[in-house]
């Protein structure tokens, strides 16, 4: 029971990761990025060709997800390109857009890799279990919790607690006023789809040793991140995290206790949670 | 209905469709067939797209659950299509109720993530239930097509004038819909909701009836589908396919039902051909065509909605104000 809980927390940790750049891009940016599940696999995938199969060492795990931040930045940063020419139309022009470039890459990152289910192993020395509770949790998941809530302090400080956040926040609040005070608004908002492309791709790392690489991987992800976010609430950080944890441990409890059931509880929970709140539980009312 | 100078145009095409099967060989016959039942469900989206404007990333779903539901059908009821037709409408019906609910009181935005998240949950609990036969999904028995009873001809032949049949019946039945008061107050609450409001028209409840109306026409498309191939899996639900079908109403125009009738059945063409040729390449080429329709819409995809009503003469209006 404990142990399942704490699966669910790990999952729940990895789906944070993974949806707080999808509610930064939108909060911020107003974009809707429906090429974050691509963004995710382009990191699993890239890590998995780095280590080529092998175990890799701590290190070695602790230098593929900064790269696999660099990596993701980057592609953030071709988003924003692409998204250039359709600056200032409806959130349907720029969804349908990410979504084909996300249709373009996943295919070409499956068409690099092959479309088997792959895996990423785990890190020597994190590819132990220790015993909680009686029963037997894999260390690697641990780690995943710890860095995850990491990531959690750092971006909520990030945005709420310092200057930086403050002029990003300022970027969608009054871009006019951020820019008489000399800020350079287009790169702030570059910047926020960059750092939240980043996050992506780190999750996909992250996520690679616990859900496998296989084809349809993006969408997958993607409709993870979307639910996490229509029950949060649009582009509240708190909320993701609320969010995120519910649907991580509702999940694995479901697959675990009531597998027949399993894959109609998500459904349930977002007709539940949208009956009662149609803003999602922390958004701001429309 | 008004029936106008330029439906009289519609006749030689319609009479092209039906002697399909005396020029076509039965392979093409077989992939036109296809290309029917999308032209059909892009018909369906397009009018949730267009007179609506909910654009939905989802429509999968409806296609999933009219698959399933003529499926289950056929193997534990009854083998007669038409009710497999009716029972999978019925079904998609009560879905689109259900994604009515949960998304039409929040922000629009919100409708787009929430169909793209329906469909991949319809995607992954068809894969999951074994009832459903997972990944291998449901094969039905070869039943025969009701329409000129025992004639001898091959099932291919038949079956094409069935599905042609159903997709002109349906064209019918969405052109009579937008015209009655119901489909000019429906589009009036895309154009002008405060106004709409002011007339006593509550928005959430024709959004609601557009909804219904398109689930249950995608639905009936989805048991077309499982009646042609005599088998559905999850593949015919992936977002892909409600990809596939939003690209129809772009590329023909969400502001008519013919222009994605015959961008579907054009797609579906096209797709056959560069999958003969390119294999696993098509995804890429529907990526990229996609992507290109985004770039070249003059005002954005949105816009290009209205955009092209502009062009209707302005008593168009005064009708409306008048139900």
């Amino acid at each position: 029971m404990l142990v399942n809980l704490l699966d669910g927390v790990a999952i729940g940790g990895l789906l944070f990761v993974l949806a707080v750049g999808l509610t930064l891009i939108f909060g911020l940016v107003d974009v809707l990025n429906l090429a974050h599940g691509a963004l995710y696999m382009v990191g699993g995938y890239l890590a998995l060709a780095i280590t080529g199969g092998g175990r890799p060492s701590i290190l070695g795990l602790v230098l593929i997800v900064l790269l696999m931040a660099v990596v993701g930045a980057g592609m953030g940063l071709l988003l924003s390109l692409s998204l250039k020419p359709i600056a200032g139309k409806d959130h349907l022009t720029q969804a349908l857009l990410t979504l084909g470039l996300a249709m373009i890459v996943s295919e070409l990152v499956l068409h690099l890799s092959g479309r088997g289910f792959k895996t990423l192993r785990v890190a020597s020395g994190l590819s132990d279990s220790i015993e909680i509770a009686g029963s037997q949790f894999p260390v690697y998941r641990l780690v995943v919790i710890a860095v995850s809530a990491l990531i959690a302090l750092g971006t909520y400080l990030a945005f709420e607690r310092t200057r930086l956040g403050s002029v990003t926040r300022a970027a969608i609040d009054d871009p006019q006023m951020l820019g008489s005070c000399g800020y350079n608004v287009g790169r702030v908002k570059v910047g926020v789809i960059a750092a939240g492309s980043a996050l992506a791709a780190v999750a996909g790392v992250l996520g690679a040793p616990l859900l496998n690489l296989r084809p349809g991987l993006d969408t997958e992800v993607l409709t993870l991140a979307l639910i996490v976010v229509v029950v949060g609430g649009l582009g509240s950080i708190k909320g993701v995290a609320i969010g995120a944890l519910t649907i991580g441990i509702l999940q694995t409890m479901g697959t675990a206790y009531l597998p027949e059931v399993a894959s109609y509880l998500l459904f349930g929970l977002m007709l539940a949670v949208l009956l009662v709140r149609p803003q999602g539980l922390l958004g701001e009312a429309a | 209905m008004r029936v106008s100078r330029s439906d009289l145009l519609l006749l030689p095409v319609l009479v092209a469709f039906a002697a399909a099967p005396f020029w076509v060989d039965a392979f093409n016959l077989d992939v036109l067939t296809t290309g029917l039942i999308y032209g059909l469900m892009a018909m369906g989206l397009a009018l949730l797209v267009g007179q609506a404007g909910l654009p939905s990333l989802g429509h999968a779903a409806f296609v999933g659950v009219g698959g399933y539901a003529a499926a289950l059908l056929s193997l534990h009821v009854s083998e007669n299509p038409l009710l497999g037709l009716l029972v999978a409408g019925l079904v998609g019906g009560v879905l689109a109720t259900l994604l009515g609910v949960m998304s039409l009181r929040s922000k629009g935005v919100y409708f787009l993530m929430i169909s793209l998240a329906l469909a991949e949950l319809v995607h992954a609990a068809a894969i999951r239930n074994n009832s459903l036969g997972g990944d291998n999904g449901l094969s039905i028995s070869n039943a025969p097509i009701p329409l000129l009873g025992a004639n001898g001809l091959p099932r291919g032949v038949n079956l094409y004038w069935y599905v042609l049949v159903i997709a002109v019946v349906i064209y019918l039945l969405l052109r009579l819909v937008l015209a009655a008061p119901v489909g000019q107050a429906i589009l009036g609450s895309k154009d002008n909701n405060e106004r709409m409001r002011a007339l006593g028209y509550s928005v959430l409840a024709l959004r609601m009836v557009a909804l219904v109306v398109s689930g249950v026409t995608v639905a009936i498309g989805g048991a077309l589908l499982t009646q042609k191939d005599v088998f559905i899996s999850p593949a015919a639900l992936s977002p892909e396919t409600s990809i596939l079908l939003l690209v129809m109403v772009l590329v023909g125009g969400s502001s008519s039902l013919l222009g994605p009738f015959l961008a579907g059945v054009g797609l579906v063409l096209l797709r056959s051909y560069i999958s003969s040729s390119l294999g696993e390449y098509w995804v890429l080429v529907l990526g990229l065509i996609f992507v290109l329709t985004v770039y070249f819409m003059p005002q954005g995809v949105a816009s290009l909605v209205r955009w092209q009503r502009k062009d209707r003469p302005v008593e168009r209006t005064g009708e409306l104000v008048a139900h």
